[in-house]
């Protein structure tokens, strides 16, 4: 059964970021690319990462996936307008470079990702309740946030300027800032 | 359940592959944009994949918490939040000024 | 005092240069005084090392105490240090002097001429250059001061260098043809520079000359078997010599050298340049002593030049190269006395014909000076009672060099005829007799010149004859003092059967000191070297006797042609005798041979080597190029500014990094 849960995830998650780089369009890539970020998510509650897979619907599939969408609303795209440069050979390089990545990157993961050392979380149902407690002491919300508040602290603080400097930032670029425009010009109505 | 780790590690090389080609193959600036955040995302799947399927000895060995991958997984999707708030403000401003924000259009770093 | 004091004699010129050409916008014509007391200053310097020589002689010769090492790579090193013996002083002595008394006349001569800063700046760098060569103690010092006259010639011979030389050539083509002639000699010079390096370890005279010193170590390592080394490095030596002396085959640039003005010319043919030449051979006696056999090609090159060039002066019609060709001529002799091993007799004529050709030139150009630039001597005549003073130094130094008794010529010139007389060579006697036929032209195309300038009627213009005046005292009193030097230097080399006064001092002072050195080395390691017989007091005076009566039949037949029966007479003989006057007229044809044949055949090599480098060099060299652009050119679409076909190489970048990793694994 979980086989098949896990499968059917694996398959939408592929799909569904397939689709996202073929559509034409980008609304539909966007919608696409959510239903990638939940697939994801989906993964991480696979692997018993309730945290992650809660932080990335809250923040990818939520947050910033509306942020895109508003985006393409406000720029009202649709279909990819066509233009004379032909992308035809970088389209072929770039797929041709994609699937030696794929194998080489799938080469050297596998190998450093030792199956053999790799815990299982379900091992059998009879260890499954007690694995299952320590697990949840071990990568549970508490687990979390005691890494993430002791260890991590400094750069969680951080993240924090980096988000406050984030927002400035994007208010300062989009800004509808006619006065900077304006002033090379102004010199010149002088002089008129 | 090994099969779950080994596939998520295929699936996020393959995202990450998928995303890299959208980068490549895709004209609007906004469309790229996705592509890239889907690469994030493939290396977020990684990372996880790689912090939940360690082994407790591993873990002693190493001297560091499972969580640490996990932990990292955090901080990108918060470098992405705030990177996708810029650079969005950025498309919305170069659209203003240039009217389109098809990336063919844009060759200035030739110059 | 010590001898740092001899450092001044380079440092006043040096300094005059640079105030000259520095500050020459400002001082205008003064940097001619500036110049000239620099100039004296280096004469007074010289007075004091005699002085000093004086008081101790053994104190006072050697190494200047200061000096530094200059390069240093190795084993090997060049030290810039200066030498003081009995040699440098009697070359400092005539440098400084007549040095002096031409840039005192230069001061009149240039009077007027926009460049005068310039041409001061040059010439008190030719004079440092040449005190460099002459206070060097080792053959990179030589070498320096050597290649600096050069430069300073080619820069003063061509100082008009928006003029017309002789209609064929420009000034500054005469000046070229000096550099590179010159630069032909500097090759065998720099060889056999190489050559004394790498057979002796060093280039320091003293270190290879003094007793014990390399060469005498060389000699008692390998006895009489590496002769063929001695006889390499005199003729390697000896071609340097040819090009900065003048010497057959390498003479044609100093005719041309006249394009210079006139003080350039006198400095250059007197006192500097071209007796850089013999003082080398003379400082480098050793390596001749060693090698009869290039001795005697010295001797037949130096007979062999003097001949030539005396016999091509005799059909010039310009005034200033009738004195270019009796410079070669004379060379020619400094080269003979050395070739038969009277080392010190040649410094005498080179000391003796300083004052004596330094005259001659500086009345030259008065003349020229009062004819404005007009140098042909067939538009000349008369001038001596307009010129008196020009007119009695000109004729005391004409004197002099034809060899007239008791001027300072005819003691040097006859020391070296006797000497070829005596040597104990087979050519020796036909050595002689060229000698004596070239006295005998000497004498007759000086009083030429004489004639054709000085005496009949004024054959110019008659605009250009009430312009004529004797030249100021600046340019007059120095030609009164080299004509009392061209009076008197004899008494410094007497002859043996000369009477009552001492004789032989300056031949002997240098035999002491310098040039005797390398029989000394021959006779220790019982080489082979020139000897020459001995005759009683007697014959040696017959023998003065008749040397002097070629030089008085040479200036009689001279008064016959150019005085009683100008101008129908050499008209005559240029007729009956056409051949030999095209001979003579045409410099021997040899000029014609060097443009035609040698620059000829180098430029069919050029053109040759052009074609090569044309086709074949620069057929490669533009096909890289080539192949360079067509790369860059597909290269450059990478660079399309688009980012995302700049994200394809990132791939690309990424697929290489991983190829690693997977090959790693």
């Amino acid at each position: 059964m979980l086989i098949f849960t896990y499968s059917m995830i694996f398959a939408i998650t592929i799909v569904s970021a397939l689709i996202v780089i073929v559509s034409r369009n980008t609304f539909y890539s966007a919608i696409s690319l959510i239903v990638t970020m939940i697939a994801i998510a989906g993964n991480f509650l696979m692997m018993r990462a309730e945290l992650i897979a809660l932080v990335q619907l809250l923040v990818y599939a939520g947050a910033i996936m509306v942020l895109f969408l508003f985006v393409i609303m406000l720029l009202n795209l649709r279909e990819e307008e066509e233009t004379p440069r032909s992308l035809m050979p970088r389209k072929i390089a770039g797929l041709l470079l994609a699937m030696i990545f794929i194998v080489q990157a799938a080469y050297i993961t596998l190998s450093i990702f030792n199956i053999d050392s790799v815990r299982d979380p379900i091992v059998l149902t009879e260890e499954f309740n007690a694995s299952q407690e320590k697990r949840a002491e071990e990568t549970g919300v508490n687990a979390f946030a005691e890494t993430l508040f002791t260890k991590y602290m400094i750069p969680f603080e951080l993240t924090s300027v980096l988000l406050l400097a984030a927002i400035v930032g994007a208010v300062a670029v989009g800004l509808k800032e006619d006065k900077r425009q304006a002033a090379p010009d102004a010199p010149q109505a002088n002089l008129q | 359940m090994e099969y779950v780790y080994s596939g998520n590690i295929i699936l996020a090389v393959l995202l990450f592959a998928i995303g890299a080609l959208g980068v490549v193959w895709r004209r609007h600036a906004i469309a790229v944009f996705m592509c890239i955040e889907l690469m994030l995302n493939a290396a977020n799947l990684a990372f996880v994949t790689f912090a939940y399927s360690i082994n407790d000895s591993m873990a002693a060995a190493s001297g560091s918490k499972p969580l640490d991958g996990a932990i990292i997984a955090l901080f990108v999707m918060t470098v992405a939040a705030a990177e996708a708030g810029v650079g969005l403000a950025i498309f919305l401003r170069v659209y203003r000024q240039r009217g389109t924000i098809n990336l063919d259009e844009f060759t200035l770093l030739k110059d | 005092m010590n001898l740092n004091i001899a450092l001044g004699i380079l440092l006043l010129p040096a300094a005059s240069a640079i105030i000259c050409g520095l500050f020459g916008k400002y001082l205008k014509e003064k940097t001619g005084w500036v110049a000239t007391g620099a100039m004296l200053g280096t004469l007074a310097i010289t007075a004091i090392l005699w002085g000093l020589w004086i008081v101790d002689s053994q104190g006072n010769s050697g190494y200047v105490p200061w000096g530094f090492e200059w390069i240093k790579v190795g084993g090997f090193s060049i030290e810039a240090k200066f030498w003081v013996d009995e040699l440098t002083l009697i070359m400092l002595t005539f440098v400084s002097l007549v040095g002096s008394m031409v840039f005192i006349y230069a001061n009149g001569y240039m009077h007027g001429d926009p460049g005068t800063p310039r041409f001061f700046a040059y010439f008190s760098l030719f004079a440092t250059a040449m005190f460099l060569l002459v206070l060097g103690a080792n053959f990179p010092m030589l070498f320096i001061g050597w290649e600096g006259v050069g430069l300073c010639s080619y820069l003063l011979i061509g100082y008009y260098f928006d003029k017309d030389f002789d209609g064929k050539i420009t000034c500054a083509d005469a000046g070229r043809k000096a550099f590179i002639t010159n630069r032909v000699g500097d090759f065998g010079f720099l060889l056999g520079m190489l050559f004394v390096l790498y057979f002796f370890g060093t280039l320091d005279f003293h270190q290879l000359f003094k007793d014990g010193g390399a060469v005498a170590g060389f000699l008692g390592e390998n006895g009489t078997a590496m002769g063929w080394v001695f006889t390499a490095i005199a003729l390697l030596l000896f071609i340097g010599a040819t090009g900065k002396s003048a010497q057959i085959p390498l003479y044609i640039w100093l005719p041309d050298a006249m394009a210079g003005p006139t003080p350039v010319s006198a400095l250059i043919h007197a006192a500097t340049m071209v007796t850089a030449g013999v003082y080398m051979v003379a400082r480098c006696n050793v390596f001749y002593w060693l090698s009869p056999e290039a001795m005697t090609i010295v001797a037949i090159i130096g007979a062999l030049t003097a001949f030539v060039a005396a016999s091509i002066g005799i059909t010039q019609r310009d005034i200033k190269k009738v004195l270019a060709y009796s410079t070669v001529s004379q060379l020619g002799y400094m080269f003979l006395a050395c070739g038969v091993g009277a080392f010190s007799v040649a410094i005498f004529h080179v000391f003796t014909h300083a004052f004596f050709k330094g005259c001659l030139f500086l009345c030259a150009g008065s003349v020229i000076h009062a004819l404005h630039h007009e140098q042909d001597m067939t538009k000349m005549g008369g001038l001596k009672s307009e010129m008196p003073r020009t007119y009695w130094t000109y004729l005391i130094s004409t004197l002099a060099i034809s060899g007239i008794f008791p001027f300072a010529g005819f003691f040097s010139k006859d020391e070296i005829l006797l000497n070829t007389y005596l040597v104990d060579l087979n050519i020796g006697k036909t050595l002689w007799l060229i000698g004596v036929a070239t006295a005998l032209m000497t004498a007759f195309y000086m009083f030429r010149s004489v004639y054709l300038t000085f005496h009949g009627k004024f054959r110019g213009s008659e605009e250009k004859w009430m312009h004529v005046e004797e030249s100021p005292n600046v340019m007059t009193i120095p030609l009164i003092i080299l004509a009392i030097g061209a009076t008197t230097a004899g008494l410094l080399g007497l002859p043996a059967w000369f009477p009552a006064l001492p004789q032989h001092i300056l031949p002997h002072f240098l035999d002491h000191g310098v040039t005797l050195q390398g029989q000394h080395l021959a006779e220790q390691f019982g080489m082979s070297a020139i000897e020459r017989h001995h005759i009683s007091h007697s014959t040696e005076l017959g023998l003065a006797v008749f040397s002097l009566l070629v030089a008085v039949g040479g200036w009689a037949l001279a008064y016959f042609v150019y005085a009683k029966n100008y101008p129908a007479l050499p008209e005559k003989l240029r007729n009956n005798l056409r051949p030999l006057w095209n001979l003579s007229w045409n410099l021997w044809y040899y000029n014609m041979f060097c443009m035609k044949g040698v620059c000829g055949g180098l430029m069919a090599l050029y053109r040759f080597i052009l074609a090569i480098d044309q086709h074949i060099v620069d057929g490669v060299v533009n096909g890289a190029g080539r192949v360079a652009q067509a790369v860059g050119g597909e290269l450059r679409e990478m660079q399309n500014g688009s980012v995302q076909a700049y994200a394809v190489w990132v791939l690309v970048g990424a697929n290489i990094v991983m190829l690693f990793l997977v090959f790693a694994l």
